[in-house]
């Protein structure tokens, strides 16, 4: 029975993957298939669903929305704000903690959440203090400053939604798009005769120029853009925003059939019609593929099952069900939680190569693009080496450790997605080719073997200090898997920085240019070169070695995660200001573990009674 | 034995490199290349007035005229000027010109923004009506503040003169920000440099403001929605522009279609008459254009000399002999010559004709302080009368 | 003695102490970038023997770290002395000497890039031709002899010796200058009429210079300005203000664009003299580097994501002739596409926001540029070879077990 339970547990992990896939009720308003329309934002064609998801974490820092009879999923929000704004305007999606913030806005202190309508009240102020604090760097705002113009963006953003598909307090769209077409000729003639100071029809001037301005101001916050080429022959990449194109029309143009499909769309949700709806989203489909936009249907298709599969988030869940059954089975010394540990962390493995895969695929791009799958391969590349550990020694280590660092990567993934969109186009200069690709896998991996052989230093310290648990055989086996660790750690760190100086000799002509991410990375390789020295020359010895390991994870996670904080250089992408506190926090949790690894050897718990084994 | 030349064969060319390479970096170097034309052609019509290397893309189109002892600076990319001021004793003030869009945010919370800015507390709304004084900017009548704040010293306070107007779109702030004393005493530049500016045409494209997410042009949060009273929102083009091809937001002060297309001629900030091409100037002239029609070619010049430059008959015999007439007396100048009303000052106009070689020369002089502008119409005889009275209107229209 | 030293030289001890102090230089180095600024810190840290610091405001300084040259050269002693000390055939050390044999050669060939490389742009507009690129950050002041009307000869001398101040001779010029004063960056005002002070020719008749602290902003640049003065023996030929800001056209237009017409007229005309019957032209201008051959912008493409500011790609097509050859002929140069022409290399590097007609291009001469790749070539494979060999070992270690 005992040689089932692995495999128990993974089946019942694996089901609840695969349950969490299904649709659940059929939602009668084809919420899914709206889901799916792509559109145009930040230069790359994503479906709506990745649209609502990246507000909605900007905004709220979740992609659901909590309601009366369930969860509301970001696009039923999303739909929701763009056609029934009254309704939307009083769901509790913007996150505010600053107290002085809620001072300043006069909001009850006791919830996390607020409303927009709980936020009326405090507009003028915003954007009065949004302007003063606009024009203050960044880098000399304060707390209050930066929170103040973290809810201004939100705010921004939320208003911006709201003009996507239709002018915010549109009522029948569809009918009103027709009237404006009607009314453009008399309205042109009328505007024409007025200019000329003679008499016009007063009636279609003031109709025309109530339509225009409603469009004028949903051009002015167009935030995507969702009308596709009409003639994708001259263009694929020439799509428009609806309140540019409806602009445009006045001039002589047409109205762009999409538009009609997009307005029946808006109206019959804000009617409850889940028919029409429905309808309108199967025909905008029908018309995408005879016109042969077939690409950018299954690419929305497609990164709507991404996002759909959540694979990290599930990856995480079992990585940290995987740490503790594997702590557990240190304490009782059961294989079979072991053996359960190890099966699940194949699991959550195999997930987050898929999701990794899919984003491959998704973006055409090497694994690694921006801080954010830079975390994630991290992980990855951390997993699977402490799973190749745990079918060497079979003792535990392994697993601990890659559940350990997947997780811990994982949510420091999750809180970079919070953000905005994961996914978005790099700049010219970082088009693939094999030296780029090459050099950020390499030296990721680097990275990954650093913090693994950190990692596994400071179990080491944790075990030889506090417990009894580190015998000699489990300091023999810790201190070959951290020295042969640190050496691969060294090959891959410097052979992708190198890599990266050929890359940018190719690029710009100069291999070496003292940007921090380039210094980062030489810090890493000096501090690799500088341990395994030490170790052979005899200067250290066991406890030496750990020691130096883990100031190798102060030094990792400076060249990884601190020079972005520097905001200077090639290299500087994004601001973290939460990062900060929590990246000083750790340094200072390695260096209170190293103070504990300096204790004289006797004080440690495992080699009080046992005979030392050499320090 | 061996290690030791191993050591020093190594060592020494390592070293000698490094001297040899080391030691070039300072030297004078002589080379010969082609011939190249060190003379340009700087633009008179600046397409971004006042920008620096930091001007970024669409830059209003604003031009003035810098006070003596204004230095220029780079500036942020925020701003469309940015200068300094120094006095003898160190201090400097700082002077700064930013568009925003719209109306910039409301009065009260600007001046509250620039009183916190020097130290000062807040006031309400009847205060401020009592704190404005009234400025001339760009010819357009502009509010003005004069704030003296508190420092940390009594003696070197900051001292704030805020100005701002809305033209178009646009609100123009202009700013002069430093030491209590130097700033007072720069005050009655600072009125001056502000009566200097011009705005001319076309629709500025405006500073976002570095307000985050807010696209350009964003009103505020608080104004959402309302539609614009009877009228084309503000900029919007005529509705039957063009084929489809104005862009919808295009500045009014464009004509897309009909048979006279005006060019803005930023010089002097007006409109060139029809058929007129400005060519770059001859040695002395400030300006020049060309009026071809038919085969004829007539030229306009506008030079500037100091003083008097020898009075108007010198000239008018000058001119007279240029398109080869006789000689005045002063009676038959003052014979010819009539006066002519430009800009609230007396000018002098004459009308010369060769009747035998068809040349005609009308000129205009017009004194100013401390020297005197020439306006010169000169070319064949009947187009240059079909050009006159559009060379009247030019000059009246100039600044 | 020597023997001692050697041994010093080729220690493990020196080996680890060198990476420590290493790793403590490179991160000062980029900590001090957030304040002086990528170049300075650079230059400050990494291409120097001692890194210094004094108090704000104190005229006395400590060295505080060694710096990047006498850390890499110690290296460089340090491992051609151990591999020297321990250099023997066999299969075990064999991946190692190769590893340590490629960083050697990295770090030469480093340096020997830091002293022989020059890096430089060219701004190029559309149908305007140029045979020379630019170096933004050293500027040169230059003597152009312009009576022969084929070529002009010009006498460049390297900013760094303006600094110096003084005099400069030089046998290519028949006079002396004498440098009154040197501003490494400036802003300019008017005065017309003179600013006052001795200088009164050429633009100085309008325009003041006045000091300003440097740079630490990355995209940001100094503009110098100097006054020199001219001497024949001792004979005053002149003196004359000279700067980036009237030298270079962007910056000359944006002070015509405030002045008036006669302040413009002045800032077109070249500032010259006469001297020993030949005329002369001085100006003080980014270092220029000629070329026997020009490039010609033909078209450049730059497109952006749609949407968005991000650029997606560009490219120039430019032209190449080279007159003493009468060769002629188009070449496309775009993102990792250089142009690889007479031992330089010519990258598309940027464009300017405000004119869609004009490329910039970086030009880089690096007669070392295999070195890294020969370098990282022979540490891999000695690194692979070791790793593979430990591999070996231990596998066959456990399967003993």
């Amino acid at each position: 029975m005992k040689k089932w339970i692995p495999w128990i547990a993974v089946l019942v992990m694996a089901g609840w993957v695969i349950s969490t896939l299904s649709p659940g009720h059929p939602s009668a308003y084809r919420i899914r298939e709206f889901g799916k329309l792509p559109v145009l934002l930040n230069g790359r064609v994503q479906p709506f669903d990745s649209m609502a998801r990246n507000a909605l974490l900007q905004i709220r820092g979740r992609q659901t929305v909590p309601a009366t009879n369930g969860t509301l999923s970001a696009t039923e929000w999303l739909l929701e704000a763009m056609t029934k704004a009254e309704e939307a305007d009083g769901r509790k999606v913007f996150r505010v903690d600053n107290g002085e913030l809620l001072a300043l806005l006069k909001l009850p202190e006791n919830q996390k959440y607020y409303a927009f309508n709980d936020l009326t009240n405090g507009l003028a102020e915003l954007d009065r203090e949004g302007k003063r604090i606009g024009e203050i760097e960044q880098a000399n705002r304060t707390v209050f400053e930066k929170q103040l113009m973290m809810l201004f963006n939100k705010l921004a953003l939320y208003h911006r939604l709201k003009n996507v598909l239709q002018y915010e307090g549109a009522q029948s769209f569809g009918q009103e798009l027709e009237d404006y077409v009607k009314v453009i000729p008399a309205g042109v003639q009328a505007e024409k005769a007025r200019s000329e100071n003679k008499p016009y029809d007063k009636a279609a001037f003031d109709k025309l120029i109530s339509y225009l301005s409603h469009y004028d101001f949903m051009n002015r916050l167009s935030y995507a853009m969702i009308l596709p080429p009409s003639e994708p022959g001259q263009g694929r990449d020439k799509w428009s925003g609806a309140g540019q194109h409806l602009m445009d029309v006045v001039h002589g143009g047409e109205l762009h059939p999409v538009m009609r499909y997009y307005a029946n769309i808006a109206t019959s949700f804000e009617r409850n019609d889940p028919a029409e709806f429905a309808k309108s989203v199967v025909e905008y489909r029908v018309w995408m593929e005879q016109r042969g936009l077939t690409a950018e249907l299954a690419k929305g298709s497609r990164e709507f099952r991404y996002n759909d599969l959540q694979a990290f988030y599930k990856a995480l869940v079992i990585y940290v069900l995987a740490l503790v059954l594997a702590c557990l089975s240190w304490i009782n010394g059961a294989e079979t939680l072991r053996r359960s540990s190890y099966y699940l962390i194949v699991l959550a493995l195999i997930l987050h190569t898929v999701g990794i895969i899919f984003r491959m695929v998704l973006e055409g791009r090497p694994p690694v693009t921006n801080l954010y799958s830079s975390a994630v391969f991290i992980g990855w590349g951390a997993a699977v080496l402490g799973l190749i550990l745990e079918r060497m020694f079979k003792d535990g280590i392994g697993c601990v450790a890659a559940s350990a660092i997947g997780f811990t990567t994982l949510i420091i993934a999750h809180h970079l997605s919070l953000g905005g969109d994961t996914m978005e186009m790099l700049r010219a200069v970082l088009d693939t080719n094999f030296w780029l690709a090459t050099h950020v896998v390499t030296v990721t991996l680097g990275y990954s073997a650093t913090f693994m052989a950190g990692f596994l230093a400071i179990l080491y310290i944790i075990r030889g200090v506090l417990t009894r648990t580190l015998t000699t055989e489990t300091a023999q086996a810790l201190t070959r898997m951290v020295y042969g660790i640190l050496c691969f750690a060294l090959l891959f760190s410097f052979v992708g920085t190198v890599l990266g100086g050929i890359w940018a000799d190719q690029s710009w002509g100069r291999f070496w240019g003292w940007d921090p991410k380039e210094n980062g990375a030489l810090i890493i390789v000096l501090w690799n070169a500088a341990i395994l020295h030490a170790r052979w020359s005899g200067v250290v010895r066991e406890r030496g070695l750990m020691n130096m390991a883990i100031f190798g994870n102060i030094v990792t996670s400076f060249s990884w995660f601190g020079v972005n904080m520097l905001g200077i250089g090639l290299h500087s992408y994004g601001f973290m200001d939460a990062a900060f506190f929590w990246l000083m926090a750790f340094i200072a949790s390695q260096l209170a573990l190293i103070g504990l690894g300096c204790l004289p050897l006797s004080r440690w718990m495992s080699f009080r009674d046992a005979p030392r084994p050499t320090p | 034995m061996i290690d030791r030349i191993k050591y020093r064969g190594v060592l020494t060319p390592l070293l000698g490199l490094c001297f040899a390479l080391g030691c070039q970096r300072s030297e004078v170097g002589t080379y010969v290349v082609p011939k190249e034309d060190a003379t340009r052609t700087l633009a008179s019509a600046p397409a971004a007035g006042g920008a620096d290397m930091n001007a970024g893309a669409g830059q209003p189109v604003v031009r003035w005229t810098l006070p003596a002892g204004w230095f220029e600076r780079q500036g942020d990319p925020m701003r469309v000027g940015s200068f300094a001021v120094t006095n003898a004793a160190g201090n400097s003030a700082d002077v700064s010109v930013i568009p925003l869009a719209g109306t910039g945010g409301n009065d009260l919370g600007n001046v509250n923004r620039w009183r916190g800015q020097v130290g000062l507390e807040p006031i309400t709304d009847q205060e401020l009506a009592g704190l404005w004084e009234k400025a001339e900017l760009g010819g357009l009548s502009a509010r003005l503040v004069d704030l003296v704040g508190k420092g940390e010293k009594p003696e070197s306070s900051p001292h704030m003169l805020a100005a701002m107007t809305t033209s178009g779109n646009t609100t123009w702030f202009f700013k002069m920000v430093g030491e209590k004393d130097l700033v007072a005493e720069q005050k009655p530049a600072f009125l001056a440099f502000l009566k200097s500016v011009q705005f001319t045409s076309g629709e500025p494209a405006v500073a976002t403001g570095g307000a985050g997410a807010l696209p350009a042009g964003h009103p505020p949060l608080e104004g959402a929605g309302a539609p614009t009273a009877a009228g084309l929102p503000a900029g919007h083009p005529p509705l039957d522009a063009g084929a489809g091809a104005a862009k919808a937001l295009a500045p009014m002060g464009e004509a897309v279609s009909g048979s006279a297309p005006a060019v803005g001629n930023a010089t002097t900030g007006v409109t060139l008459p029809v058929g007129w091409a400005q060519q770059p100037p001859k040695p002395m002239q400030s300006s020049r254009y060309v009026i071809k029609d038919g085969g004829h070619e007539a030229e306009v010049s506008v030079t500037e000399l100091d003083g008097d430059a020898g009075g108007p008959l010198a000239n008018v015999n000058r001119w007279r002999g240029q398109i080869g007439l006789g000689q005045f007396s002063q009676d038959d100048f003052a014979k010819i010559a009539t006066s002519l009303e430009v800009g609230g000052t007396k000018a002098t106009l004459v009308d010369l004709v060769n009747e035998a070689q068809h040349k005609r020369l009308v000129a205009v002089i017009l004194p100013r302080e401390g020297k005197t502008v020439f306006y010169k119409l000169v070319g064949e005889a009947a187009l240059a009368q079909g050009q006159k009275e559009a060379f009247v209107k030019f000059i009246q229209a100039a600044k | 003695m020597i023997r001692s030293v050697f041994d010093s030289l080729a220690s493990l001890k020196l080996t680890i102490g060198l990476l420590c102090a290493g790793t403590v230089l490179v991160f000062a180095g980029t900590l001090a970038q957030v304040d002086m600024g990528l170049y300075a810190a650079q230059n400050a840290y990494f291409r120097s023997l001692l890194v210094y610091w004094g108090p704000q405001g104190a005229t006395w300084k400590i060295p505080i770290l060694p710096g990047g040259y006498l850390v890499g050269s110690l290296m460089v002693l340090n491992l051609t002395a151990s591999l020297i000390k321990t250099f023997e055939f066999s299969r075990a050390h064999f991946g190692l000497m190769l590893s340590h044999g490629g960083v050697i050669l990295l770090l030469i060939g480093q340096l020997a890039t830091d002293m022989l490389a020059v890096e430089s742009h060219m701004r190029l507009g559309q149908g305007r031709p140029s045979n020379y690129s630019e170096n933004g950050r050293d500027n040169e002041l230059v003597l152009v002899d312009i009576t022969d009307p084929k070529q002009d000869k010009v006498v460049s001398i390297p900013e760094g010796r303006l600094a110096q101040g003084g005099r400069i001779t030089d046998s290519g010029m028949p006079f002396t200058l004498r440098v009154l004063e040197y501003q490494r960056n400036s802003t300019v005002g008017f005065q017309m009429g003179g600013g006052g002070g001795s200088v009164t020719n050429g633009v100085a008749a309008f325009l003041r210079f006045q000091k300003e602290a440097p740079v630490t902003k990355l995209e940001a640049r100094d503009i110098p300005a100097a006054a020199i003065e001219v001497l024949n023996g001792e004979k005053s030929v002149g003196a004359w203000w000279v700067s980036g800001w009237v030298e270079e056209a962007q910056l000359a237009q944006s002070i015509a664009n405030q002045a008036g017409p006669a302040v413009k007229r002045l800032l077109e005309q070249p500032q010259t003299f006469q001297s020993g019957g030949r005329t002369w032209r001085i100006a003080l201008r980014p270092m220029r580097f000629y070329k026997p051959f020009s490039l010609e912008l033909v078209k450049f493409t730059h497109k952006k994501y749609s949407g968005t500011e991000i650029p997606k790609d560009f490219s120039s097509r430019v032209r190449l002739r080279r007159p003493d050859t009468g060769e002629s002929r188009e070449v496309l140069i775009y993102m990792n596409n250089p142009l690889r022409y007479a031992g330089e290399t010519f990258y598309q590097s940027g464009y300017d926001e405000n004119d869609p007609s004009i490329t910039i291009l970086q030009v880089v001469r690096n007669p070392g540029w295999l070195t890294p790749y020969l370098a990282c070539g022979l540490v891999s494979v000695g690194l692979v070879y070791h790793f593979i060999m430990h591999l070996l070992n231990f596998t066959a270690l456990r399967r003993k077990r």
